[in-house]
């Protein structure tokens, strides 16, 4: 059965996560031309960041593409919350609980979500959740 | 007996006012016309000339770049609301990349801003080439092994990127090319 993106369960391919954070896979290092670009990700929120988000995590991880072969930068937040659903002003702060983790998963066809171009070219990615990083990832569009 | 005194020499009072005002101009830091760099609290780096931005030339802090490649320095790691957030950047390239680019490596330097505190990216070139002068549809013949190009620029970050005036931390990434930086980090206040 094909994979359907975008989707937000966990998968056999989500990364591992055991500490606050967020962290992606690629399903390959290079992909074809209609191939979908797979990219699974995890994200773990603590308490303080649970509290900046307003519980929102996947409209603070933002995926950015920067071309190596072309000059361009796409990027997109996992979510983009529409206006018709605003995020609560008013939202009571979340008590400090050390113990608080909340786990999310995301798997997109980059290709798809970033509207990235056809033509071919090496592109390095990252993806960022306010305070945590992912390290620079390297993929190639045939 | 009343005693002379050189009018053309400040008594013990004028000594004292003259001395005092030395103090005070050296505290302020009354312009020089030399725009000698000093190095204020937590080491950042003071023009007593105000840089304009943009700009292309080599400066004093330009980083240095011995083999091809993108290079870039902050002018602090934090900034105050209003102040510009000052980039320093060097770039050298080879044959290959200058045809890739068709001689325009500007307009492939891209800086990105990844806000920490709210949500949002920024991004632009260093050179976004205008529509009436587009790049040669040709790429120019490929240089000799040794050729080598160097360029500068030195941006203020918040008016390139047009950073909102909220505080908040950033990452800071430039790329060219095959060539990127280091995730760089900054402040604005």
């Amino acid at each position: 059965m094909r994979m359907q993106f975008p989707s937000y369960e966990e998968l056999p391919m989500s990364p591992n996560l055991d500490k606050p954070g967020v962290k992606v896979l690629l399903g390959a290092a290079s992909f074809r031309a209609n191939e979908p670009v797979a990219l699974y990700g995890a994200v773990v929120s603590d308490s303080a960041f649970y509290d900046k988000c307003r519980g929102e995590e996947f409209t603070w991880v933002t995926v950015i593409a920067i071309a190596r072969d072309r000059p361009g930068v796409w990027s997109m937040p996992v979510v983009t919350k529409p206006n018709l659903a605003p995020i609560a002003p008013t939202r009571p702060p979340v008590p400090y609980d050390p113990s608080f983790r909340h786990r999310g998963f995301f798997n997109l066809d980059l290709r798809q979500h970033l509207q990235l171009p056809e033509q071919p070219s090496r592109y390095w990615l990252i993806v960022s959740m306010g305070d945590y990083k992912t390290e620079i990832l390297s993929f190639e569009l045939k | 007996m009343r005693r002379e005194t050189d009018r053309s020499f400040p008594g013990k009072a004028g000594v004292v006012a003259w001395i005092a005002a030395l103090v005070f101009a050296l505290h302020i830091g009354i312009p020089t016309a030399q725009g000698k760099k000093s190095a204020g609290s937590g080491g950042r780096m003071k023009s007593e000339i105000p840089m304009q931005f943009p700009s292309y030339e080599e400066v004093p802090m330009s980083p240095r770049l011995d083999k091809p490649g993108i290079k870039v320095l902050l002018g602090a790691s934090s900034f105050e609301a209003n102040e510009p957030v000052a980039l320093y950047g060097s770039y050298l390239f080879d044959g290959p990349f200058y045809v890739k680019c068709r001689g325009e490596a500007s307009t492939w330097i891209l800086l990105t801003a990844i806000a920490r505190d709210i949500q949002g990216v920024w991004t632009l070139p260093v050179l976004t080439k205008p529509n009436l002068a587009p790049i040669a549809p040709t790429p120019p013949p490929l240089p000799e092994p040794s050729f080598r190009q160097y360029g500068f620029f030195n941006l203020d970050l918040r008016q390139h990127l047009q950073l909102p005036d909220q505080p908040s931390r950033y990452w800071l990434i430039v790329s060219m090319g095959d060539y990127k930086t280091e995730i760089l980090s900054f402040e604005l206040k």
